[in-house]
């Protein structure tokens, strides 16, 4: 049997399994309704933002100053070089306006992209050309690590500086970076033992002195790294074939071992400063949204901190004090709205909204430092990226602008999961 | 944006109508094989359409609705598939409904291959129904599911594999796809 047996076969199991699917045919009212059920969860959500934003956020100024500086824990207080300006006018509701037509023009983001084709990353130095189209690319030594797809899945690519592809092994999901990228975490397939795969924890720049720590997922899995708790513990998700997620922190006191983090369907991001880690925690059949948590796992591998059902927690900031976030509810294009909310209460911070009328979606949100997300946004069929911060504040990153032509996306941020 | 009382009717809505009725039946056998059942194929549709339909003035070029819509049904599916998988965990004396119902699809005699596509993670089905059932290219599946095209390879590559490991643990398989020449 080869491959084109193989596609025939599947091609003819799907197209007879599909002849004549009957049900019942779904009428414009049963439509409308469940629209108009959509439309007044935004609704309720923008109010909620309100009256949360109101009590910390007004004036944004004092709000971003109160979330900043925690007067009960001053070990976390950051050190800021440039504190964002309040200047951002929120609306009554508390919400700013999410659009990326008639905005400032800022300066190039400080992230990594890489632009149409798939083959030209752009960094804060200048272009480099990738040898191949890859998933997600990161800095690595005194190269660079990349994830590809494959035609026997996913494979960690170790580039030199000059883009010469010095090693492939089969990988995991994702490629995890910690905040001050000086260890990667990643995910390799032994290919001595069938079904094992191993998570790796690695020093990332030449000058950091650590040994690599292994743990071992479960066999048969497909594993996402998803990031770092602290010195000594990682957190990655197992799926098994039959698709069943487990979400692992991977602990490493003298003989390297796995936790079960219980509650989640899947996670997305870490702080090793804070020590949370976030994620969706079930599915409303009501309302067809998800609700998600963070868990600090050195408290409980059980309990989580914080829930919310308003919003989807991506990433936390790199000093662990906020999280960005994209709504429950996101269509095929991504999320209408991008929030950031203070990771220790789950609470918006500032949340960016659209005005009536305008469809935009945010593809991906990566913190470009420690107050300030850079988003691949989408308004109409253009795409740009963009740059707000925690004050409210939102401008273009750069000048780059590419128009979506059937439906591909033209722009992304290289160092984020695609997938 | 706003909706219309019920029952109003405009040029907009007539238009979406339009694209409703013309588009459902294909919709629904796209659902159906991201969901393997009717009913939450159906329920797939209905929020896919809700959702585009609050949308629908601003997908401004109408060529590219029916990707807008596949997208929307990807990910909405996610969502349902763990829904499922949350429900496989649960006991109950409760029978659902929808169980017993006999139609073509649903009376038991699933082949081994439809077996096979229902256990592929939910993402790898989404792009095996695209590539093999919609019959769209490498890149037109990317571009739905805003992913690379070596991911669309990956994960195809990934799902013929499993199926040919499974062809040599269950001859059955190989035997269907010679039955179905």
């Amino acid at each position: 049997m080869n491959n084109f047996d193989e596609k025939d076969m599947l091609t003819r199991e799907l197209r007879e399994r599909s002849t004549d699917v009957g049900g019942h045919p779904i009428g414009f009212d049963a439509v409308r309704q469940s629209a108009r059920k959509i439309q007044r969860r935004r609704s309720i959500v923008s109010g909620a933002v309100a009256a949360v934003v109101a009590t910390i956020a007004v004036p944004a100024g004092v709000a971003v100053t109160s979330a900043i500086n925690d007067p009960n824990d001053p070990a976390k207080t950051p050190t800021i070089a440039t504190s964002p300006s309040p200047t951002a006018t929120p609306r009554p509701d508390g919400t700013f306006p999410f659009t990326i037509k008639g905005l400032p023009r800022g300066e190039s983001p400080q992230l990594n992209y890489v632009v149409a084709g798939e083959r030209t990353m752009v960094t804060p130095e200048g272009e480099v050309e990738l040898p191949e189209a890859y998933s997600q690319v990161v800095p690595y030594r005194d190269g660079w690590l990349a994830l590809y797809g494959g035609q026997n899945g996913y494979e960690n690519v170790i580039l030199d500086e000059d883009m010469g592809i010095e090693s492939t092994t089969l990988a995991g999901e994702a490629i995890a970076v910690s905040a001050d990228g000086s260890r990667v975490l990643t995910a390799q397939r032994d290919f001595n033992v069938r079904g094992r795969t191993v998570v790796l924890d690695s020093p990332a720049t030449s000058n950091y002195e650590r040994e690599q720590i292994t743990w071992d997922a479960p066999d048969n899995s497909w594993v996402k790294p998803v990031g770092y708790l602290d010195e000594q513990a990682v957190v990655f998700q197992a799926t098994d074939e039959e698709g069943r997620t487990e979400v692992l922190m991977g602990v490493d006191d003298n003989d390297p071992r796995t936790v079960p983090l219980e509650g989640f369907l899947n996670v997305s991001s870490t702080s090793a400063v804070n020590g949370l880690v976030a994620g969706q925690v079930s599915y409303d059949d009501k309302t067809g949204r998800g609700c998600y948590a963070a868990m600090d796992p050195r408290a409980s591998t059980t309990k989580m901190v914080w829930e919310t059902c308003d919003y989807e927690p991506q990433a936390f900031s790199p000093d662990g004090r906020f999280v960005v976030a994209g709504a429950p509810d996101s269509d095929g294009l991504g999320s209408p709205t991008l929030t950031i909310l203070d990771a220790r209460s789950g609470d918006p911070v500032v949340e960016f909204s659209p005005p009536k009328d305008v469809m935009v979606a945010v593809t991906q949100a990566a913190w470009e430092d420690d107050h300030t997300v850079v988003a691949t946004v989408i308004e109409g069929i253009e795409m740009r990226l963009v740059r707000a911060d925690v004050a409210g504040n939102l401008e273009l990153a750069g000048s780059v602008s590419h128009t979506m032509d059937d439906m591909n996306l033209p722009l992304w941020l290289a160092e984020t999961p695609r997938w | 944006m706003g909706l219309d009382a019920p029952g109003a009717t405009s040029a907009r809505d007539a238009e979406f109508e339009q694209y409703m009725a013309a588009r459902q039946p294909s919709l629904l056998r796209t659902a159906y094989l991201l969901t393997g059942d009717r009913h939450s194929a159906e329920d797939l549709v209905q929020t896919a359409l809700a959702k585009l339909y609050l949308s629908w003035d601003k997908v401004q070029r109408r060529e590219l609705v029916d990707g807008y819509v596949r997208r929307i049904m990807v990910n909405e599916n996610n969502s349902l598939w763990r829904r499922a998988w949350k429900r496989k965990e649960v006991t109950t004396d409760t029978i659902p409904d929808y169980v017993g119902v006999a139609d073509h699809h649903d009376h038991g005699e699933r082949s081994a291959l439809w077996e096979f596509v229902q256990t592929l993670p939910r993402k790898q089905r989404a792009v095996v129904v695209l590539r093999y059932y919609e019959d769209l290219s490498e890149a037109e599946v990317a571009d739905i599911l805003g992913i690379s095209v070596g991911t669309v390879k990956s994960q195809s590559s990934r799902a013929l594999a499993a199926l040919r490991q499974r062809v040599h643990t269950q001859p059955m398989l190989s035997r269907e796809g010679e039955e179905g020449r």
